[in-house]
């Protein structure tokens, strides 16, 4: 698991980037270290244990990545490709995914809560325990997918596509769904504390 | 630090174990199961079980022990003087347990069980059926869920929004994310 440090800039209460003793705001070229850090091994990606919070990333392939255990607040990602990826006990929160393609990825035990997330698929994911709460989701689909356990709780769901999912102990009470598909999904086994809209 | 969340499909509850990197003493939270998954995140990490932390004793948060401790020479601390028969250090408010390299805060947090705790660790905050993702635990009667609700606002909530939230059941979650979208603590009391 990530451990904070804070930044060494004085008066600075950011957390330093792993690798790093400043934050994303006053490292002297925060793109080339988190470059760095992206430099795969043995052809994929590894992340275990980072701080990264804040970082932007932009047209970048993650595919078959493996992210464990990581401090992602906040990050903006925008048309990344997180393909077969593997995201357990990581921390998105916060965070800001536009065109981002996570199909056939497995996401466990992971924090995408207060994100915004628009136009992106997770089709065919296992997304398995993880925790959605507050999420401003629109035009995203899940199709084909697994949630099981997974949390919704509180979040805003706009023309997003929930068809042939899972949804054994996936919970959905106090948010609000505009024009959301759940076409051949198990609804009767998700949690639904006001009728859907 | 080494971490490892794990999850049993008797009562679909979560462990946690902790250890140092270099492998050594490790702290277990809530062993609800003692299984091969478990044993292999302790034995292929050089980890040896020294600390058992129970949140509460309810049997899906517990059962593992019994299996536990023909294994490993493990100390429990619990807000009781026994856990299944077998003695238990008497973890209260405001106590820090020394846990090799690490340590732990305790909370009482009663409402959904007498004895709930939670244990504050580096940055992770071990919630139990305290607290979770967007809910809060069963309780009995209104007088308990006001108990809970007190104690989740008064102590809890106060440990820093980016402390991360681990609970007993469910995903994990950060202390300002069940600030702002945990729909259960905005009741009046």
């Amino acid at each position: 698991m990530f451990e904070p440090r804070p930044c060494a800039t004085s008066g600075c209460g950011r957390p330093a980037l792993s690798g790093s003793a400043a934050c994303i705001v006053h490292h002297a070229s925060p793109l080339s270290h988190v470059a760095g850090l992206l430099r795969p091994s043995a052809g994929r990606v590894e992340l275990r244990d980072l701080d990264l919070p804040g970082i932007r990333l932009v047209d970048i392939d993650l595919s078959k990545a493996e992210i464990q255990g990581c401090r992602l607040t906040a990050a903006t990602f925008v048309r990344v490709r997180f393909l077969s990826a593997q995201i357990h006990l990581s921390f998105l929160d916060r965070a800001t995914f536009e065109g981002c393609d996570f199909s056939g990825a497995i996401l466990q035990n992971s924090v995408f809560a207060g994100s915004e997330i628009s136009d992106c698929s997770f089709s065919g994911c296992e997304i398995v325990q993880d925790n959605f709460l507050g999420i401003h989701g629109v035009r995203v689909t899940f199709d084909h997918s697994n949630l099981y356990a997974t949390r919704f709780i509180g979040s805003l769901l706009e023309s997003v596509s929930m068809r042939d999912c899972s949804l054994m102990r996936a919970h959905f009470d106090a948010g609000h769904r505009n024009v959301v598909d759940f076409r051949s999904s198990s609804i009767n086994e998700g949690v639904f504390l006001e009728p859907l809209s | 630090m080494r971490f490892f969340s794990l999850f049993s499909r008797i009562g679909f509850s979560n462990s946690y174990l902790i250890g140092p990197d270099a492998g050594g003493d490790a702290v277990l939270i809530d062993p609800g199961v003692f299984d091969a998954a478990l044993l292999q995140a302790v034995e292929n990490n050089g980890l040896y079980v020294r600390s058992i932390l129970v949140t509460h004793a309810h049997n899906a948060h517990i059962n593992g022990i019994r299996s536990l401790l023909k294994v490993y020479n493990a100390a429990i601390y619990a807000n009781q003087p026994s856990v299944l028969d077998f003695p238990a250090h008497h973890a209260q408010d405001g106590d820090v347990l020394p846990l090799g390299e690490l340590s732990a805060r305790v909370f009482e947090t009663p409402g959904h069980s007498i004895d709930s705790l939670c244990f504050l660790i580096s940055h992770m905050l071990f919630t139990g059926d305290t607290l979770s993702a967007g809910s809060i635990g069963r309780t009995r009667d209104g007088y308990a869920r006001g108990l809970l609700l007190e104690s989740v606002r008064r102590k809890l909530l106060a440990v820093g929004d980016e402390v991360l939230l681990f609970p007993g059941h469910g995903p994990p979650s950060k202390v300002g994310i069940e600030k702002l979208y945990n729909p259960l603590l905005g009741e009046k009391l």
